[in-house]
């Protein structure tokens, strides 16, 4: 089904969640997070006005902050700016005080027109009309100094500054005889204005609605903006092009072209900007949405994130051996490999069917501020949702390292490295691809543009970009580029870039048919292969040498200097490397291990490959990685420690 | 499975079928078009085949009805920016969102043209359904484009169900509710009491299901069609044989 009939299906599914009023951790209300019911809107309020049954002023309070609450309006209040337009319930002192009369009698041939025999809103007529609101507000003295003129009259009393106190929102509360009902909250009330609503019909019967096919009770003039709180004025759908020909042509006006509903499309975009507010993962004016078409909308597996992330996402795989936090010996958890094999129990457990679900996919971009599109959607089945993201998380893994803010026993923040064997994060493969931020626009859109591209190819649309894979391998051959704040040179950075490109490309080849071992292939003769392993041992060499003269750490080795050389030719770079390790290797008389792996290397040159200067694919990195690791685990052999550094490759 | 389908389905005898493809598809829903950001439906409407195979070739003697429509390809989407000309000079910024890689067998018939009885003569149907396919085999008469001028999209002779398609064994797919075509002022068929076409247009809606690949259109005039009629007794353009219109007898066909 489309976008918009799924949004729809999803309201009538969450329906019980209506109105209920989302509690942030602070314990805060936060309506923003509220699946707003129809013709309803979040309205800021200050002033809280009671009164009793029969319309007569009790007190009035103020608050230090604005209070946001719902309440109900029209379609045209809703939207509205200049000119006059009242809320149906609650609204500001402009039109339920006697400051404007036009407005004042808008509000209440409004109110008289639904309140029918509900004594609430008898209550509320009968006291808005009485007008004495604004002497009771004075009487009770909720304005603050400021808000009074500066000049006083003849009896050396101040006046209220009206323009000042026009905005302020009221709400009322009336006292019942057994009750005292906060008519914001009351739901018997917001049932009352959507069976208003929908009792308006004021169409001819022959038109439908073009989102569900239904009767139409009321056209739908214009539709709600601030759908994505990051794009706040762009509408997904508008109709209102009376100059340009985006209908006119074929069609005359707007009625013509299309006609949605008022009700539907209430729906349809209170379910949207709810869904984008608890789980939108935006960037720029992108927002990516996922949900799932069922009671509970919340899809626990995210595409964005890295394996381990994901993996805690799912309640089913929460189990203590999963979780490897702090381990020393850098045991690699494989997420990948777990998923599936939950995924095929799961898929075994014929329960499939019977908890059929749809999940969807969305993408919302603005290319102008007045106008979002909708530039990707998809809808699948769980099962087939699951299996795109496990497919990707199988494909893309590579030993890599999260840091997970912990607290440790003294209460402070610390990081702890995680390894694992999985994927890493969309935003993992923008920084291996593209770098750091430096807090430019242009960052984001690269980002966005990034993720997009990324979701594209996990739901099978896009191979693996080819470029992307490229770039990062032109990153992650250039360590002297990975610069901490005082322009040093980042270690850490450079690391998780290579094992992030390590990722992506097994991912590139794996595409073209060519599946790449985690580990050391000793066997391969693949030219590119070679030389990543050549400099590997010559890093390695180097790097021996150095510990041994306690000088480790202290520089980067001649093979990390040289590496972007060695990538763009290296036969030639390899000889220049070959000449600089002389000293070490006397120091490490003669390095005999060293020096016979170089030649086991060698040998397995084909034919030619070898004196080939041209450059080198992204899969030298793949070489070159592999043999760090098989240098890595001998040593942890050796010693039957690990390192606890956290990196990947040392 | 698809050759159920398949054997459900009853070819005409003057039955055209053919395969059209493109690079780019885009449909647009026109719940979004009307704004500007156009979006495509999954599949391809009954009205923009019946386009394409007007363009193949055509008439005003008769009428295309498509009978259905097979989804070869797997359903993707491509989402470009764009930059739209403005009429009163300048331009527009906007996301446009295509489908890719698509693919579609058709297959379709032709009826008389009932609104305009002055063709009579020309309704030499073993002719029309013979120069139709040879238009397709030539790649039709006109340009051939898949929903949207941009997508440029090919036209090729073809068996229908033929060859193998990534929704063969899929089972059923619910598109919702989606646009199914217009009913233009010469073509609508509907009539008021004393027999004179009302010339109106139409819009036509309905419940969108594609099973194993293949979406059984239903006809024009089918009653599960939910219909809104937009502009009421409209012009039509007069066809007269000999003036600005060739006989079928004399027509050369494309040869």
């Amino acid at each position: 089904m489309g976008l918009f009939q799924n949004l729809l299906e999803t309201y009538e599914k969450c329906s019980e969640a209506v109105g209920i009023v989302q509690v942030d951790a602070d314990g805060n209300a936060n309506e923003k997070k509220t699946l707003l019911p129809i013709g309803h809107m979040t309205f800021k309020s200050q002033i809280c006005v009671t009164i009793d049954e029969d319309g007569v002023f009790v007190r009035a309070s103020r608050d230090n902050k604005e209070t946001t609450i719902i309440a109900p309006c029209t379609e045209i209040s809703a939207g509205r700016s200049s000119g006059i337009a009242a809320h149906s319930l609650c609204d500001q002192l402009d039109y339920v005080g006697d400051i404007n009369e036009g407005k004042i009698a808008a509000y209440l041939s409004q109110l008289n027109s639904w309140k029918g025999n509900i004594p609430e809103l008898n209550a509320i007529y009968t006291y808005v009309s009485g007008k004495t609101m604004m002497d009771d507000l004075l009487n009770s003295r909720i304005f603050k100094e400021s808000e009074y003129q500066t000049k006083t009259d003849e009896h050396g009393e101040s006046q209220l500054d009206k323009e000042k106190i026009r905005k302020l929102g009221v709400r009322f509360i009336v006292q019942m005889t057994d009750n005292m009902v906060k008519v914001w909250e009351s739901t018997e009330l917001r049932n009352a204005w959507i069976d208003n609503m929908s009792s308006n019909s004021t169409f001819n019967e022959e038109a439908f609605d073009y989102l569900s096919g239904e009767v139409v009770h009321q056209v739908a003039a214009q539709h709600p903006k601030n759908i994505n709180s990051l794009t706040g004025n762009a509408k997904l759908l508008s109709c209102n092009d009376t100059s340009g020909f985006t209908f006119r042509g074929r069609f005359a006006k707007q009625n013509d072209a299309v006609i949605v509903d008022y009700i539907q499309s209430q729906k349809m975009h209170q379910m949207l900007r709810w869904l984008i507010a608890n789980y939108g993962y935006a960037a720029d004016s992108q927002v990516i949405v996922t949900w799932g078409v069922d009671r509970d909308t919340e899809v626990k597996a995210k595409v964005q994130d890295n394996s381990l992330d994901f993996f805690e996402n799912m309640e089913e795989v929460k189990t203590k051996a999963d979780i490897l936090s702090g381990t020393k010996g850098g045991i690699y958890a494989d997420y990948a490999d777990k998923l599936k094999n939950l995924l095929q129990g799961f898929g075994n457990a014929k329960d499939i069917k019977q908890h059929f679900c749809k999940i969807c996919i969305a993408v919302f971009d603005a290319a102008t501020t007045g106008r979002m599109g909708l530039v990707f959607y998809q809808e699948l089945p769980k099962n087939t949702y699951l299996e795109n993201i496990v497919n990707w998380h199988s494909d893309t893994s590579y030993f890599l390292t999260a840091w997970k803010k912990e607290r440790d026993e003294h209460g402070k923040d610390k990081n702890t490295p995680i390894h694992y064997i999985g994927a890493p994060s969309f935003d993992d493969i923008v920084f291996a691809v593209y770098g750091k931020s430096h807090g430019d626009k242009s960052y984001e859109i690269l980002k966005k543009n990034t993720r997009k591209q990324l979701l594209e190819c996990m739901f099978g649309n896009f191979a693996f970009p080819k470029n992307m894979v490229e770039m990062a391998a032109n990153r992650a051959s250039n360590p002297m580029g990975f610069m901490d704040l005082n322009g040093k040179f980042s270690e850490n950075d450079w690391k998780r870039a290579l094992s992030i490109t390590c990722a992506l490309t097994r991912k590139f080849y794996k595409q073209q048919k060519e599946e790449i071992p985690l580990e050391l292939d000793t066997d391969r003769t693949n030219r590119d292969y070679l030389f990543g392993r050549l400099l590997s041992v010559a890093d390695k060499l180097e790097s021996a040498a150095l510990y041994k003269a306690d000088k480790q750490n202290t520089r980067p080795t001649n093979a990390t200097k040289l590496m972007s050389a060695f990538r763009v030719k290296p036969h030639s770079t390899w000889g220049i490397l070959y000449d600089q390790l002389i000293p070490y290797r006397n120091q490490l008389n003669g390095a005999g291990y060293y020096q016979s792996l170089i030649d086991n290397i060698l040998v397995l040159f084909e034919e030619g490959d070898y004196e080939d200067n041209s450059p080198l694919s992204p899969l030298y990195l793949l070489g070159y990685a592999a043999q760090n690791r098989a240098f890595l685990k001998n040593n942890n052999n050796e010693k039957t420690e690990g390192t606890d550094n956290g990196y990947i490759t040392e | 499975m698809k050759d159920e389908m398949l054997e459900a389905m009853i070819k005409k005898r003057n039955s055209v079928e053919f395969e059209v493809y493109g690079k780019y598809a885009l449909f647009s829903d026109p719940i979004t078009r009307v704004g500007g950001e156009k979006f495509s439906y999954q599949v391809p409407t009954y009205q923009a085949l019946k386009g394409i195979l007007e363009s193949v070739y055509w008439k005003p003697t008769f009428i295309w009805v498509i009978d259905a429509v097979r989804v070869m390809n797997k359903i993707q989407t491509e989402g470009k920016g764009i930059r739209p000309i403005k009429m009163n000079g300048g331009n527009d910024l906007s996301y446009y969102t295509y489908l890719k890689e698509a693919r579609y067998q058709v297959l379709a018939h032709f009826e008389w043209n009932e609104n305009r009885p002055g063709l009579q003569n020309d309704r030499n149907e073993n002719k029309h359904h013979n120069i139709a396919k040879r238009s397709i085999g030539k790649g039709g008469r006109r340009d051939i484009f898949l929903g949207t001028r941009e997508c440029q999209g090919y036209v090729e002779h073809c068996e229908f169900g033929r060859g193998s398609g990534f929704y063969d064994d899929y089972g059923e797919l619910n598109f919702g509710f989606m646009f199914h075509g217009i009913d233009y002022p010469d073509e609508n068929p509907t009539k008021n009491e004393e027999g004179i076409p009302l010339r109106n247009f139409d819009v036509r809606f309905y419940n969108c299901t594609m099973k194993d690949g293949i979406i059984l259109f239903p006809a024009p005039s089918d009653s599960s069609l939910k219909r809104r009629t937009v502009f009421e007794n409209q012009q039509m353009k007069e066809f007269v044989i000999g003036q600005n219109l060739l006989p079928v007898e004399t027509e050369g066909g494309d040869e």
